[in-house]
Formats: structure tokens, sequence, C-alpha cells
């Protein structure tokens, strides 16, 4: 007989044991630093082989060892529940609680975010239902326990719901960015909010933040930021006009803005979102760039590392002042199949500066701001051609928003394996400030290689870091490498 | 006892034969010990997707939501759900059976979990099918009232990375061996995308042969269409969304002891019958 135990038959390395998270003598923002990196994939799920792309992250304000990712990850036994990541020791070991509703057998979302509120363990998601593609809004008193978590609304034809979740007092307070397709006059871009989210049956009212014209719709980037002081900012994508077909694999958007709208009472505006108008139409949502283009690709390609691109936008306010707002947006320029652009706002997105930095040919940009002001830039760029192309995930760091520091979390093939679907790592990653420290998930080829990790890797499932293999759980049979969640922890 | 468990509608598809080693207990943390709770030794994996095919030999955790009594060393069939995967595992067990000697025979020596599981799959996807069809894919078009979008998305809907992109697939029939079906030839509608919500549905090409399970009016079609039009024409297409809805010609036993087992008598298609020996 034997127990499936905590106890790793193979252990990574000195080197990588060492790279656990030293949380009193962090290093500083702009130097070198260490980094604690660990594959979410549990030790009981050895032998899988999923595609587990499309990471998201929260961290519990209230209690801030409790942390649960999610990724499309499908109930590892192919039951009608979806999982979650659970950590309650800060990220040092994870477990999959499937609590999602879904339907048995399938991938369980076709999209999935969530946060904590800081109220209590109590966590909400924004998901779209793998068994009937509706958007769906949830609730758990406590992910850590087996309860399923409670449908709260639910409607079709909408996608990537972003969840924020935060409190005020003993309200519950959640934001869930989407692009609605049932707006009314194209104008898709939404934020689904419920200002008292806790009550037994919380009402969500869907806020449409475009005001202009559209092609027919925005893009499907929605992403809310908010400040303990009541001002809540939502970046996205105006869709102005297109060139190119969808199915094809050809289409570009030739012409889009990336837009903020602001409201200064949690939400609750009169009307809401309303309260930052671009001073050069006159019209509710600051227009941060006109007319940038870039591919909105249905499959990834070679020449795109296998990930399908479509543009990105990352935004966050800094806590010390809700009048500062950092915003990543994505665009297409010559020479570089997407490149990741960095702006701040210091007046409460009425003017933005120019690029803080830029990245070329990168993808699912995240960025968060410590309580003391720390920057934290998370994004994924691809490297090279053929079979030497590989995928780089930086965490840039900065303190003034001109110089940043460069910390490289992994570093790996891009050919392999074969994506099994789109998208091959994820429309998004996620990064968030936890005190002092950021802590981020982003997804990779999972092969067991310490030079593909460059500050040191921690696996729970079976691995040989000599010979590069991953291993079932009978230690010794090869599994074949596939694409696993990663979650980090640096301090600031 | 966590609420809302998926109930006994809801077929399991992690099936082990397991010896129960201790009652009350919990070997997971985040699963309380109680009067439901055991521990249980997996002794044979039966059915089971690839992540769980190889627990044998290890001990899990074990909600018991069955009606029958176990004692410790007792050996029983577990139908579970997954519940909690970290270093160990826990599941929810809807059923737990002391084995009995039907169960015997269906552990066949050297059986894939996996493959007993693709097997379970195809029988579920049989029964709940409208028509299951043999047959060859002779063509592959966009579906009849599709055209371009201003913004080249397809069908006039919104562009979303989730769009199914549907083709329709024309079949010449051979053989008819559930349910009815007017004329030699059908359609089915599938999705052509690689989105991770359209990645396992079955992917027809021409010349393509082997048997089909069609179905109208699936549960999620609907809804669906909502996102990204199933059905121009308004007309309920056949689609084959499910991985089992489509067996190679190589599973013709298998496919046909289902039909037989149900009552379904096969009816051939005299054209394609003559088609097929002419070749």
């Amino acid at each position: 007989m034997a127990t499936i135990s905590l106890r790793r038959r193979s252990t990574p390395s000195r080197r990588s044991r060492s790279a656990a998270p030293r949380r009193t003598t962090g290093p500083k923002p702009s130097g070198p630093s260490l980094a604690f990196v660990i594959n979410m994939t549990p030790k009981s799920l050895s032998g899988e082989t999923s595609q587990d792309s499309e990471p998201h992250l929260t961290v519990n304000a209230a209690k801030p060892k409790q942390i649960v990712g999610t990724a499309f990850t499908p109930d590892p036994a192919g039951g009608p529940r979806a999982p979650i990541y659970i950590s309650d020791n800060g990220g040092l070991a994870w477990k999959l609680n499937s609590i999602l509703p879904s339907v048995a057998g399938s991938i369980g979302t076709a999209d999935i975010t969530t946060g904590f509120s800081g109220k209590s363990s109590r966590l909400y998601a924004g998901i779209l239902n793998a068994g009937n593609i509706h958007l769906q809004f949830l609730r758990t008193l406590n992910p850590f326990t087996t309860t399923p978590m409670t449908i709260l609304a639910d409607r079709a034809n909408a996608d990537q719901p972003f969840t924020l979740a935060t409190k005020k007092g003993a309200k519950e307070h959640v934001y869930i960015g989407d692009n609605d397709f049932n707006a009314p006059g194209g104008k898709t871009s939404t934020l689904d909010e419920s200002l008292n989210a806790g009550a037994t049956a919380p009402t969500f009212t869907s806020v449409r933040d475009e005001k202009r014209t559209t092609l027919g719709q925005d893009g499907p980037q929605s992403r809310p930021t908010a400040h303990k002081d009541g001002t809540v900012y939502t970046a996205f994508y105006r869709w102005r006009s297109s060139s190119g077909s969808f199915p094809a694999n050809t289409l570009v958007i030739t012409s889009a803005d990336v837009v903020v709208v602001r409201d200064d009472n949690f939400g609750g505006g009169s009307p809401p979102f309303n309260a930052l108008v671009d001073l050069g139409d006159a019209v509710v949502g600051k227009r941060v760039v006109t007319g940038v283009s870039f591919p909105f690709m249905i499959h990834g390609t070679a020449a795109t590392g296998q990930q399908r691109l479509g543009g990105s936008i990352s935004i966050a306010v800094d806590p010390r002042h809700s009048a500062v707002v950092y915003l990543v947006y994505a665009d297409r320029p010559a020479g570089s199949v997407q490149t990741l652009h960095v702006r701040v706002s210091k007046d409460r997105g009425l003017t933005w500066s120019g690029d803080c930095l830029s990245v070329p040919n990168s993808t699912n940009a995240a960025i968060a701001v410590t309580k003391t002001g720390v920057i934290g830039f998370l994004y994924q760029q691809i490297k090279g051609t053929g079979a030497s192309q590989r995928w780089e995930t930086h965490l840039r760091r900065s303190t003034d928003g001109v110089n940043w520091s460069d910390l490289v979390l992994s570093n790996t093939p891009a050919t392999t394996p074969a994506k099994t679907f789109d998208p091959y790592l994820g429309d998004y990653d996620h990064l968030v400030a936890d005190g002092k420290d950021f802590c981020g998930v982003f997804c990779a080829n999972n092969t067991p290689d310490l030079s593909h990790f460059p500050n040191g890797v921690i696996y729970r499932r079976n691995a040989n870091f000599v010979t590069r293999q991953l291993l079932k759980l009978d230690g010794t049979t090869v599994v074949a490498p596939s694409i696993d969640p990663f979650f980090f922890r640096v301090r600031a | 006892m966590p609420s809302a468990r998926p109930g006994r509608g809801e077929e399991p598809r992690f099936v082990f034969k397991g010896t129960v080693r201790k009652l009350r207990a919990s070997a997971e943390a985040a699963v309380k010990a109680s009067s439901r709770t055991a521990i249980v030794r997996v002794d044979e994996v039966v059915r089971a997707p690839e992540a769980l095919a190889e627990v044998a030999g290890h001990d899990v955790t074990v909600e018991l939501g069955g009606r029958d009594k176990l004692k410790p060393g007792a050996q029983a069939m577990f139908y579970a759900h997954g519940w909690v995967f970290g270093d160990g595992l826990a599941v929810y067990a809807v059923d737990h059976p002391v084995v009995e000697p039907a169960h015997v025979a269906m552990i066949a020596p050297g059986g894939d979990p996996v493959s007993n599981l693709a097997r379970a799959d195809a029988k579920t996807r049989f029964n709940q099918a409208s028509v299951v069809i043999s047959g060859q894919v002779v063509s592959v078009t966009l579906p009849a009232s599709s055209h371009a979008a201003s913004n080249g998305s397809g069908n006039g809907e919104p562009t979303s990375e989730h769009a199914p992109l549907w083709r329709d697939a024309s079949i010449e029939v051979h053989a008819v061996h559930k349910g009815k079906l007017s004329g030699r030839k059908a359609t089915v509608r599938f999705p052509a995308s690689t989105d991770v919500l359209w990645h396992t549905a079955p992917k027809f090409q021409p010349g393509q042969q082997g048997f089909f399970m069609l179905h109208r009016s699936e549960p999620a079609v609907g809804t669906r269409a909502k996102l990204t039009a199933v059905a121009p024409g308004g007309k309920a297409a056949f689609t084959a969304l499910h991985p089992a809805d489509f067996q190679p010609l190589d599973q013709a036993n298998a496919v046909r002891a289902l039909a037989e087992a149900n009552g379904h008598a096969t009816r051939g298609n005299g054209h394609a019958a003559r088609s097929r020996r002419g070749k």
C-alpha cells in the first residue's frame, strides 16, 4: 500500500530549494532579486498532460496566506464541477478544489477570473461556463471548503469576464469587466458591478462603459482597478475599424482607441463611471491613445509562438494616490508581432504620459503597484524563430516609472508542446501586489529544466531535474511535457 | 456534507474498485472527517480520465454518498466525482456497492481505464443521440446562410475568440443504427474552431468514414447559438460536439453492439451499399 504523501520523490536541486521566499531581506526594487516560483500542479496529478493555460490569481487581503488561482484546468476526474487552485500557505503548495459549475467531461470554464473581497474568506468569480457558455458570476463564503460556488447571475452572449472584488466597511463591491454582446448599438464594453455583493441575492448592474460609436463591438478586454478612496477605473479597447477575415485568421483591427473611464464613488456615481470626460470630443471616457492597430487572431501561428494575439490591456491604481494610475496597452508597430506600452496618468486619468516603457513581441500584460509605490509589470515575450523560439516571462519593476529592473521568471521552448487548443499560454496572465511583494501567475512549458527558470522553481508533481523529465505517480513512468500554471512571489 | 453535490443523474467518470481502510476518517486536510468519509485504498481503476488513471495502490479520501453501508476491509466499486486534488486526493462517491461478480466482469484483465472511459462515453452519447449513422463525409462547406460580416467574423455575429466557426459536413449515409433519417444524406454542423471551447469537438474532413452520433437540440446548442449563430436558417441542425460522437470504422462491432443492446435495428442504405461494393 502506498499513500500519496506530501514528500517529493525527486527534489529539483539545492539551487531551486534555495529560491524560497525571503520575506525579511528582500532586494531593492531596481536590483537583482530572488524569486519564489512554483509549478502549481499538485503531486496527485503528476500524470496530467492538459494544457492548463490562461491563468489568473487573487490574494486575500484579509488573510494574505489565502490565494486562489485559476486556469483552463478541467476537473481531473472528469466530473461536473471545474476546479480552482487553492493555497492556504502563501503559495508554497497548491491543491485543486472542484467547486465551479460546469458540465462533466468538459474543459470546465472557457474564461475564469476570481477576486477575494477582503471580507473574511469570501471569493467571487466571473466565468464562462463551458457547459452552456453563459457568463456567470459566482460566490463562495470560503473557497477552502468543498461547498460548490453559488451562481449569483447568469446570462448568455458575453465574453471574457475579468473580476475584481473589494470591500468598504461591511459591504463588498464586485466589479467584473466583460464584453457584452447584448449591449445596444455595438457599445459592448461593459462593467458589471454589485455594490452589495454580500447580500443574499445581490444585484449586478451592467454599466456600459462605451459611449462612442464602434465598428459593431468593442474588444474583449475590459479591466477594472479600484482604490480604497472610492476611485474606480476601467480600461478597454474601442474598436473602430477592421480589415481581413477572422475565420481566415487575417483580421486586423486597423483602428482602435484605448479608453479609460472613472467613477469616484466606488462605482456608485450618478450615472456611474461618467467622471472622466475626454476634452477632445467632450465625451465620457478618456481616449489615452487613438487609432492603434493590431491583429485579432483566432488561432496562434508559428510566428507568434503558437499564441493567438488580440491586444492586451492592464490597469492599476497607485494605492498611495488614487490620482496616479498606470496603464498597459498593446498595438502592432512595424517589426513587432505585438508591442506593449506602459503609460501613467497623475491627474486621475485626464492626461497621460508617453511610453514609460515599451516591449516588442510581447503579450499578456499585467501591471500592479505595491503600497510603497513600486510598479510591477509582468509580460511574456517571444524570442527567436524556428526550433529555437522561446517564450520568456518577465517581471519588470520600477520605483519611478523610468528606471526598470528586469527579472526573467521563465525561458521556455515556444514550439513544444504543440498546442492542443487556443490560447496556448492564455489571453491573459495576472499580477497583484501583496503588501511589499508581487504575486503573480503565468503559464509555460513545464519541462523540469532549471535552465528554463533562471531564478529557480519548485515542483510538487513528480519530476526529475537531472533527466529533465516529468514522472507519473509511480515515480518512474515518463510524462510528456505540457503547459502548467506557475505561481511566483517576488519582493518588490 | 457539501451542498449541491453532483447528483446520481450525473454519471461519474471516475470508477474504481477499492478496499475500505478506515471509516470516519480523512487523509485530506480540506475534507473534514465525518460519519460519511472514509479512507479507501484504490485496488484497481476501472474508468478514469488520464490524470487519475494511475492511482491504483494509493489511498484516497472518499465521501460516501451511496446507500450501501461499508465496513473496514470491505471491497466496493466506487463511482466518484472529483473533489480535492493536492498531495493526496479526495473524491465524492455517489454510489459504492459492495463488489459483486458483475463488477469483476467489468474489469477486463489489463483493461485501460482511459479506454474504458472512452467506451462508456460512446455508450452515453449513443443513448443520447437522436440518430446514429455510419457513412462517409463527402463535403465540408460553410453553412448555407453564412455571409461575410463587416468585421469578417462570418454569420454577421460578434467577433469572439470563442466563435465556433461552424461548418456543415455532408455525410453519405451507409446505414442508420438508431433513429429515423429521411434521404441518403445527413448534414452535421460542427465547429472548426480550435478555441478552448471547441477543440475537443470532432473536426470532419471529406473522405472520413465512420459512425456519427447526431444530436438535435443539445442542451448547450441554443445558448451557443446566441454567442455565434448555430442555425441561421432557423432549423435545428444535427450536431456532433462530443469527442465520442464520431467513432472510426474499426469500432464497428462496438457501435453495432450498442445498437443491438438498445433494440435498434440497423437499416442499410441500398444505394450506399452498392456504392461501397463498387469501390
